[in-house]
C-alpha cells in the first residue's frame, strides 16, 4: 500500500497554484467566458408564487423587446421524455407541464441577441396562476414528516443497546432542541452554461459551470435522449460551487433546448436572484439531542432525532445525525431523521452535508453536558473518546484526533480559559470567551482514471475529467504527477475539466485529491514504466537491455541507478521513437482492504470570542484549528482550504440565514447585501496546523480530504465560546446579536 | 468620432502599422522544438494567430474552435496549424489553383520571435492575415486580455472568400486590403451585413436597438461602440469587448467582483452605465500588468494564496490597487475594512490582508501606467 | 431594466426644466440598482454628473456648504468635515462599501430608498411602490424595519447613515427647482409614511438638490457616529447613533444634539432627548433616561422588537463615548 519507487519531493511542498497567473490578471476564463460564435442570451423566467399551476402565459409584450428571437414556456416548448429521480441527478424544471412547485422556479426562458433584451423581456411576460396554498414552515408540517429511504449516504436511523434505559438512569443528563435555518451557497459566480450542438444538431458541447462534468454529461444525455459519448461537457474554471454544482440544475438543459431549437449557441447565466431556490441550498433542521453520563462523566446514552425538509417533487435529507454515531464512545445510541415536504425548492449537498449541521447541534450538546456533569469541555471530550467506530463495528483506518486536542489546547492556551462565564473582559470591556469543538469528515474516495503522457520536449501531462473549483486540483495533481513521473513540477501540465478525458467522480465529498489523486499516481507510475520498457528495447538508448527494476526517472532524465553514466533525457529518448510522446491511462479503484476501516479526518478547533456585554456584538478574535487529515499534499493550497472552512463556519454560525416568507414561499433576502456571508472585516488570524499522521489504509497517497471539515466543528465552538462569555446558550443558529441582548 | 468606424474595437495604430512588412524569415518554434520560418508556408495565404504567453486550458479550446470554424470553409483548404501542436499533424495540403490555400497557425506570443520582431506584447494576441509572399496584409492586435475570438477568424477568413470569388486568378494586394478592411467593420455590432445573403452563424449580430454610440476608454485604448443605454460598464466590458477579467458576482453593487477604476477610483462597475463613461478612464484588471511583468500586488497574491476559486480576484486585485493610494491606516484591521467591499465566499481573507500588508510594508504606492 | 432616453445635463438650469419628466442620475448607486429590480422605471435620465456641484467650501458664517454632487469618499476625508463634523465622516465611512463611498454623491445618499425585502421585489405587495396594494413587512419578516414613525401603511426603515448625521447638526438642504431655490432643513426634507408611503421626501418633480450645508457649530468638532449591524462591515445599521456633547468644565451637559439610524422611516432627530440632557451630568443614568426619552412611542413588529432595546442602548453608548472625548 505504501509508495515505492516513487519521490516525494513535491508532494507537500506550498507550490504556488499554477493557475495563480491566469486569475490574477483577470485571463482565467470561467463558463460564460468562453468565446463562442454566435451565441445567444438565455434568461429565464421564474415563478412568483409557490404552489399551482400556471393557466396562461402571454408572452406577446415580450416578444416585442427588439432582438428578442424565442421564448419557450410550458405551452410551447419541445417534449422531452420523462424524468425519473435517482441518486445523483435531480428532478428538474425543464417546461415540460404547467406546475409550479416553489417560488422562483423557472417556468419559461427567453432567448435574444443581447443580454439587456432578454433580461427585460423575461420581465414582460405576464403569467396567470391558479394558486393554492403553499406548505412553508417546517414546523406547521411536522405531523406529516416522513422516514425517507437513506439519509444521504448513510441508513436513515440506527440503534445500538439501550438508549432510553440508559438515559433514565443516568447521573447526570440534558435534553435541547437545536435548530438551524435554510443556508444557501452563494458561490461568487453565479451558475452559468453555454451550450452548443454540432452542425447536425446530434452532439452536444456544453460549457458549463460544474463540479461534475460527467454527471451533467450524464443527465444531458438522459434528458435528450441521446448517448454521452455524443455529449461533451467543459469546465475549466469554476468559481465556487460548495455543493450547488455537484449536479446539473434546470438551466443546463435548458440552454440545450434552447440551442438545438435556434441552432445557435445558447448561454444562460444565473442572476444572484436565482441562486436562491433552483440551484439547491442547506435545508432547515431540527434536531433533538438527549445525553446521559454516569457519576464519572462518561457518556452512556446519546439520542439524536433529525427533522429536516425536502422539496414537494424530490428527495434531498441532511444527515445530521450521522457523525452523533461514531464521533464519541458511548454503548447506548440512537438516531434517526425524518422529512417534511416544503413548497420550497430542492435541497442539495452544501459544505460537509450533515456533519456541519449535526456537529453543531452535538457540539453544543456535548458542551452543554460537559458542564452539567462538572468537567471541562475538553476533558469531557478526551474522557469520552472513540477508540474504534461503534456505529460501523470497525477500527479507525487511522485517528490523531487526541494529538489535535492536546496540540490545538497548546497552541490556543487553553489553559486560560476560565469556566466561570462572564468573568474574563478585555480592557474595553468586552466579555471574553472560549470555546471548543471537534472536526469531522469521513475520507470518501470513488473509482478515478487518468492518463499520464511522457512529451518528447521534456515535458509531461496529466490528462483527467475532474475540476478545480478553487480547490488547487490543478496544481496538486501535478505535484503528485511530478513525483510519479521524474518530471520537475515546472514542466508538468493538468488538463482537467473535461468529459473527453478519463473519467472521475465530481468535485464533491472532499474526494477529489484521494480519488483522482491516486488515478494519477497510478498513471504516472505506469507510464514510468512504459518510458523504461520503451528505454530498454531501444538499441540506441544507454540503457538498452538494463534490467527494469536498475531504472528511474529524476528530472526529466532516465538512468540506471547502478551505473549514472547510462542516462539520457527522457525527451531524446521519445523523439527517437518518432512518438510525439508515451502515454498509460490508469484507473485507480477502492481498495476492497480499505472497506474493513471506518476512515475519517478529525480535528479540533478552538474559538476564542469577544462579546459587548451591553449590545450583544460578537467578534471572534481568534482561531485555532489542529487537524488530523493523512498526508497533505500542498501546504499552502492546504491551509488555505481549511482556513476557507473555517470561515464558511463562522457566516454559519454567526450571519447566515434565508428568509422565506411564510405566506408565499418567496426568499426574501435573495441577494448578497442581506443574505449576509462574512466580509474582510469579520475574520481574524486563524491558525491552521495539522498533525503527522500516516494512515496506510485510506489510498496509496495516504491522504483524506480537506475541502469540508473546516466547516465542522468550528461552528459548535464558536457557540460555545459565546456561551462562555455571556452565560447565554443558543441553540438556534445564526447566533446574531438579538440572541444575546440580555 | 469616427462615424465610419463603429467597430467594437478600432484596428488600433499598431495593426495599421503592421500592413506591409514582410516577415517570410521570422521563425516560429513548434511544439517538437523544430524552428518553422513563414517563408515555409511560402505559396499559401496564412493567418496566424499569436496567443498569450500564459498556460491557459482555453487556448487548447480555443483552437479547436478555430477548427471548427475552418470546417465552414471547405473550399478554402485551410488548416489550423499549431505552432504549438503535440501530434505530428502534416500541414502540408495539396495546391489547388482555384483555391486560395490557408494555413492557420496559432503560437504563444513569446515563442514566436514575430511578437518581438512587430512590437506585441506577449501579453497581447494577434490576428494576421499574410500573404503569398510573406508580408502582412491585415492585422488585428487584441486589447491584452482578449483574445482572437471564432467569430473574428471566421471573419478573416471570409474576407479572404469575398476575395476569392471575385478572381479566378488570384487577388490583388489592393482587393485583398479592400477586402479586409471591409472584415474590420464585420467586427463591429451596429451594422449591416456585407452580404444580405448571409445567414452564416458567424456573421454579425444584428443592429443594436437603441444604441447609443460612445467611446471608451479601457486601459488607454478607445474603443467606439454603440450600446443600449441600459447596458452596464461591466456588460460592456465582458460581452462587448471581450475584457471577461471583470466578473458579475451579483450585479447590485453588493459583493465588489466587478470593481474596476473609473479616474482613478474604484468603482463598481455592475451600477456604472456605458453611456455615463464618456471622456472617462477606465482601467481594468487586464490593464494592472506591464507585458508579462506582474503588478507587485498580483505577484503578492500569488506568493500568499490570495485566492482560491479565483472569481472574486479581480475585484479584490483592482480594490487593493486603489487602496494604496487610499488614506488607509497601517494596521491589518484597516486593511480588512478597506477591503470589505469585495466579498470571498471560498474565505481567502486571511491571505488577502498578507497580500496586501507586504506590498504595503515595501512602500509600494505607485502603479506604473 | 425599461428602455429609457440617456441625456448629460449641460447645466442646471436645462437640468431642472429636464427633470420635469426626468430622473436625475449621479451616482447611479441606488438608481440603476433599483431600475434592475424593475421599482424604479424612469423614461428618461438626465446625467447630472457634468454640473459644477461638486465643491465643498466654506460659508461665511462659519459653516461648510457640500455641493450635492461631492463623493461620500471624498466627503468623509475632507480635512474640515474631520476636525469640525467628525459624526459625519465617521457616519459616511461606516456605510456601504469604499467603491460604493467613491460612487455615491450627497444629493443621491439624502435620496436613497429604503432595503424593505418587499418594496425591492415587484411580486410583493408594497403600499411604497403600488399605494393601496398593502403593506407585507407588517405581518411578515420585519427584522431589519422600523419601530419609530411607522404606520398601518408602512413600517421601512431609512437606511442612509450620512442622513442621521446630517439630521443631527440642524443641516439645511438647499434646492432648486422650476419655482427658484428654496432652502429646507434636513430634519423636514424626509417624510414619514403616514398614509402615503409613497411619497418620501419633499422634493417636487423637477427640483434638484444643489447642496447641504452645515452650519457652525463649534461643539459639533465633540461628536460621534456609532452603527450595530449584523456583520463588521458592508451591511445596514440594526441600530445607530449620531451624538454631539457640548460640556462645560464641570461636565455638566449645556448642548446636545442626537439622531437615530436604523429605527426610524426617516432620519430621527432626538430633540426630547437633546433637551432633557441640557444641564444634566452625564451620567448613566441619565444617559438612559435619555434613551428611554427617545425610543418613547416605539413601535416593534413580531422580529423587531429587539430594536427598541438595542438603540437604546446604542444610543447610551454613543453618549458615553462623546461624554469621555477630549
Amino acid at each position: 500500500m505504501l509508495n515505492i519507487n516513487t519521490s516525494s519531493q513535491n508532494i507537500g511542498k506550498p507550490e504556488d497554484r499554477v493557475d495563480g497567473p491566469l486569475k490574477v490578471t483577470g485571463a482565467a476564463r470561467y463558463s460564460a467566458e468562453i468565446p463562442t460564435s454566435g451565441v445567444l442570451y438565455g434568461v429565464m423566467v421564474m415563478s412568483t408564487i409557490a404552489n399551482g399551476t400556471i393557466t396562461s402565459m402571454d408572452t406577446s409584450g415580450a416578444a416585442g423587446e427588439p432582438g428578442v428571437r424565442t421564448i419557450l414556456t410550458p405551452f410551447n416548448a419541445p417534449k422531452l421524455p420523462e424524468q425519473t429521480s435517482s441518486r445523483g441527478t435531480r428532478v428538474l424544471s425543464l417546461l415540460q407541464n404547467p406546475t409550479v412547485f416553489y417560488n422562483n422556479q423557472p417556468i419559461g426562458l427567453v432567448i435574444a441577441e443581447t443580454l439587456e433584451a432578454a433580461v427585460h423581456a423575461a420581465n414582460l411576460v405576464k403569467v396567470q396562476y391558479s394558486e393554492e396554498k403553499p406548505a412553508t414552515q417546517m414546523d406547521v408540517e411536522r405531523l406529516k414528516a416522513y422516514s425517507p429511504e437513506a439519509a444521504n449516504r448513510d441508513q436513515t436511523d440506527s440503534l445500538r443497546g439501550d438508549p432510553d434505559t440508559a438515559y433514565a438512569g443516568a447521573s447526570a443528563k440534558i435534553e435541547n432542541v437545536y435548530t438551524t435555518p435554510v443556508e444557501n451557497h452563494n458561490p461568487m459566480e453565479p451558475h452559468a452554461t453555454i451550450a452548443a450542438w454540432d452542425a447536425t444538431g446530434t452532439k452536444l458541447t456544453v460549457y458549463d459551470s460544474t463540479q461534475g462534468v460527467f454527471g451533467v454529461q450524464g443527465t444531458l444525455a438522459r434528458v435528450f435522449q441521446i448517448a454521452p459519448e455524443d455529449v461533451r461537457c467543459v469546465s475549466y474554471f469554476i468559481g465556487g460551487g460548495f455543493g450547488c454544482k455537484g449536479t446539473a440544475w434546470s438551466h443546463v438543459p435548458l440552454a440545450a433546448m434552447a440551442a438545438k431549437q435556434m441552432q445557435q449557441p445558447v448561454k444562460i447565466v444565473l442572476s444572484r436572484s436565482q441562486m436562491f431556490g433552483m440551484v439547491g441550498y442547506r435545508p432547515e433542521t431540527e434536531q433533538k439531542i438527549s445525553l446521559g453520563t454516569d457519576s464519572s462523566g462518561k457518556l452512556v446514552s446519546t439520542s439524536h432525532d433529525v427533522l429536516t425538509q425536502t422539496s414537494t417533487f424530490d428527495e434531498f435529507v441532511e444527515s445530521s445525525a450521522v457523525a452523533t454515531r461514531m464521533l464519541y464512545s458511548c454503548p447506548n445510541v440512537v438516531t434517526s431523521h425524518t422529512l417534511t415536504r416544503l413548497n420550497l425548492g430542492t435541497p442539495t449537498y452544501m459544505r460537509a452535508p450533515g456533519e456541519s449541521s449535526g456537529t453543531f447541534a452535538l457540539e453544543t450538546a456535548i458542551d452543554e453536558m460537559a458542564i452539567k456533569a462538572g468537567l471541562d469541555p475538553l476533558v469531557f471530550r478526551v474522557q469520552n473518546y472513540a477508540e474504534t467506530d461503534e456505529n460501523a463495528k470497525k477500527p479507525f483506518s487511522s485517528k490523531s484526533l487526541r494529538e489535535c486536542y492536546i496540540q490545538g489546547a497548546k497552541r490556543f492556551g487553553w489553559d486560560q480559559r476560565s469556566s466561570v462565564p462572564r468573568s474574563r473582559t478585555t480592557p474595553d470591556g468586552l466579555l471574553i470567551g472560549c470555546g471548543v469543538g471537534t472536526a469531522t469528515y469521513p475520507a470518501n474516495r470513488g473509482a478515478s482514471s487518468a492518463t499520464a503522457r511522457y512529451m518528447a520536449d521534456g515535458s509531461a501531462y496529466i490528462l483527467s475529467g475532474t475540476q478545480d473549483i478553487g480547490t488547487g486540483t490543478y496544481t496538486i495533481l501535478g505535484q503528485i504527477a511530478a513525483d510519479a513521473m521524474g518530471i520537475p513540477v515546472s514542466n508538468m501540465r493538468v488538463e482537467i475539466g473535461d468529459t473527453d478525458f478519463p473519467q472521475t467522480p465530481g468535485s464533491g465529498g472532499s474526494m477529489t485529491a484521494a480519488s483522482t489523486g491516486s488515478a494519477v499516481l497510478e498513471a504516472g507510475k505506469a507510464a514510468k514504466q512504459a518510458v523504461i520498457a520503451a528505454a530498454i528495447a531501444d538499441a540506441s538508448s544507454p540503457l538498452y537491455g538494463l534490467p527494469a527494476d536498475g531504472i528511474d526517472i529524476q528530472n526529466a532524465r532516465i538512468f540506471s541507478t547502478t551505473d549514472s553514466t547510462k542516462s539520457e533525457p527522457v525527451a531524446v529518448l521519445i523523439a527517437r521513437q518518432k512518438l510525439p510522446y508515451i502515454e498509460v491511462k490508469s484507473k485507480s479503484e477502492v481498495s476492497p482492504e480499505a472497506a474493513q476501516y471506518s476512515k475519517n479526518s478529525f480535528g479540533a478547533v478552538f474559538t476564542e470570542v469577544h462579546v459587548d456585554p451591553d449590545l450583544g456584538i460578537v467578534r471572534i478574535n481568534r482561531i485555532t484549528g489542529v487537524y488530523a487529515i493523512g498526508k497533505l499534499l500542498n501546504a499552502k493550497t492546504g491551509r488555505s482550504q481549511l482556513i476557507g472552512g473555517i470561515i464558511f463556519g463562522i457566516g454559519m454560525a454567526l450571519m447566515e440565514q434565508t428568509l422565506i416568507d411564510p405566506r408565499s414561499g418567496r426568499v426574501l433576502n435573495a441577494d448578497l447585501a442581506e443574505y449576509h456571508v462574512p466580509v474582510n472585516k469579520d475574520i481574524p488570524v486563524i491558525d491552521v496546523s495539522v498533525v503527522d499522521e500516516v494512515d496506510p489504509y485510506v489510498n496509496p497517497l495516504g491522504i483524506k480530504g480537506i475541502g469540508e471539515i473546516g466547516i465542522t466543528g468550528v461552528v459548535g465552538s464558536i457557540g460555545n465560546a459565546i456561551y462562555n462569555a455571556t452565560g447565554i446558550r443558543v441553540r438556534s443558529l445564526p447566533i446574531t446579536l438579538d440572541k444575546l441582548l440580555s | 468620432m469616427n462615424k465610419t468606424n463603429l467597430g467594437d474595437s478600432v484596428a488600433p495604430p499598431i495593426g495599421d502599422r503592421l500592413v506591409g512588412r514582410n516577415i517570410s524569415d521570422i521563425a516560429i518554434v513548434s511544439h517538437d522544438g523544430a524552428v518553422k520560418r513563414i517563408s515555409d508556408f511560402a505559396g499559401r495565404t496564412a493567418v496566424v494567430i499569436l496567443s498569450s504567453t500564459v498556460w491557459d486550458p482555453v487556448a487548447r479550446e480555443l483552437n479547436a474552435q478555430y477548427e471548427r470554424v475552418l470546417e465552414r470553409f471547405p473550399e478554402m483548404g485551410a488548416s489550423l496549424v499549431e505552432a504549438r501542436r503535440k501530434y505530428g499533424d502534416s500541414d502540408d495540403r495539396g495546391d489547388n489553383e482555384d483555391e486560395l490555400d490557408v494555413s492557420v497557425i496559432t503560437s504563444p506570443s513569446h515563442e514566436a520571435s514575430l511578437s518581438k520582431t512587430l512590437g506585441i506584447s506577449p501579453a497581447q494576441s494577434a490576428l494576421l492575415v499574410i500573404d503569398e509572399a510573406g508580408s502582412i496584409w491585415w492585422a488585428h492586435v487584441f486589447s491584452a486580455g482578449a483574445s482572437a475570438k471564432p467569430d473574428d477568424l471566421g471573419d478573416a477568413l471570409h474576407s479572404l472568400q469575398e476575395m476569392k470569388s471575385r478572381s479566378h486568378k488570384g487577388i490583388t494586394r489592393r482587393q485583398f486590403l479592400a477586402a479586409s478592411l471591409a472584415s474590420a467593420f464585420i467586427l463591429t455590432l451596429s451594422l449591416e451585413p456585407v452580404d444580405k445573403a448571409q445567414a452564416d452563424v458567424e456573421k454579425a449580430p444584428a443592429s443594436v436597438p437603441r444604441g447609443m454610440p460612445i467611446i471608451l476608454n479601457v486601459n488607454g485604448e478607445d474603443h467606439a461602440l454603440a450600446v443600449d443605454p441600459r447596458v452596464t460598464l461591466l456588460d460592456a466590458l465582458r460581452e462587448r469587448l471581450s475584457l471577461t477579467g471583470s466578473k458579475k458576482g451579483c450585479d447590485h453593487g453588493q459583493c465588489g467582483a466587478c470593481t474596476v477604476h473609473i479616474d482613478g477610483r474604484r468603482v463598481n462597475s455592475c451600477l456604472t452605465l456605458a453611456v455615463a463613461c464618456q471622456g472617462k478612464k477606465v482601467q481594468t484588471i487586464e490593464g494592472m500588468a506591464n507585458g508579462e511583468t506582474l503588478h507587485p500586488l498580483q505577484r503578492s497574491f500569488i506568493e500568499h494564496d490570495g485566492f482560491q476559486c479565483g472569481y472574486c480576484t479581480s475585484g479584490q486585485i483592482m480594490s487593493a490597487i486603489a487602496l494604496l493610494k487610499e488614506p488607509v491606516g497601517p494596521a491589518d484591521d484597516d486593511v480588512r475594512e478597506a477591503m470589505s467591499g469585495n466579498i470571498c465566499r471560498c474565505g481567502a481573507y486571511p491571505n488577502i490582508v498578507d497580500a496586501i500588508q507586504s506590498v504595503r510594508k515595501q512602500g509600494v504606492s505607485n502603479v506604473s501606467l | 431594466m425599461y428602455p429609457f432616453e440617456y441625456k448629460e445635463a449641460k447645466d442646471v438650469a436645462s437640468a431642472i426644466r429636464a427633470g420635469t419628466s426626468g430622473r436625475f442620475l449621479a451616482g447611479g448607486t441606488t438608481l440603476i440598482d433599483l431600475m434592475k429590480l424593475n421599482v424604479e422605471r424612469p423614461t428618461s435620465l438626465i446625467d447630472i454628473g457634468p454640473l459644477p456641484l461638486a465643491s465643498v467650501r466654506e460659508l461665511p458664517s462659519g459653516g461648510l456648504s457640500i455641493g450635492a454632487l461631492v463623493r461620500n469618499s471624498d466627503l468623509a476625508n475632507h480635512p474640515i468635515v474631520k476636525k469640525h463634523y467628525p459624526v459625519l465622516a465617521e457616519a459616511l465611512l461606516s456605510g456601504a462599501s469604499p467603491q460604493l463611498r467613491n460612487m455615491a454623491t450627497t444629493g443621491g445618499n439624502i435620496l436613497q430608498r429604503t432595503r424593505c425585502y418587499y418594496f425591492r421585489d415587484t411580486s410583493q405587495p408594497c403600499n411604497k411602490r403600488e399605494p393601496g396594494s398593502g403593506c407585507s413587512a407588517i405581518d411578515g419578516h420585519n427584522r431589519i424595519h422600523a419601530v419609530l414613525g411607522t404606520s398601518s401603511s408602512c413600517i421601512a426603515a431609512h437606511a442612509s447613515d450620512m442622513c442621521v448625521a446630517m439630521a443631527a447638526l440642524d443641516s439645511v438642504v438647499v434646492i432648486k427647482g422650476p419655482s427658484g431655490e428654496r432652502r429646507v432643513p434636513f430634519v423636514d426634507f424626509h417624510l414619514e409614511p403616514g398614509s402615503h408611503p409613497d411619497r418620501e421626501t419633499v422634493l417636487q418633480p423637477g427640483e434638484l438638490i444643489t447642496s447641504v450645508e452645515l452650519p457652525n457649530l463649534p461643539f459639533a468638532s465633540r461628536s460621534h457616529y456609532y452603527k450595530v449591524r449584523d456583520r463588521a462591515s458592508y451591511a445596514f445599521a440594526l441600530a445607530s447613533a449620531a451624538v454631539a456633547l457640548h460640556q462645560d468644565a464641570t461636565g455638566a451637559i449645556k448642548d446636545a444634539r442626537i439622531a437615530l439610524g436604523g429605527v426610524g422611516t426617516k432620519p430621527w432627530r432626538a430633540r426630547a432627548s437633546e433637551k432633557y440632557l441640557v444641564g444634566k451630568m452625564p451620567t448613566k443614568e441619565n444617559f438612559r433616561a435619555a434613551a428611554e426619552i427617545a425610543l418613547q412611542g416605539a413601535k416593534g413588529y413580531s422580529d423587531n422588537e429587539f430594536k427598541i432595546e438595542l438603540a437604546k442602548r446604542t444610543l447610551v453608548r454613543t453618549l458615553t463615548t462623546v461624554s469621555r472625548m477630549t
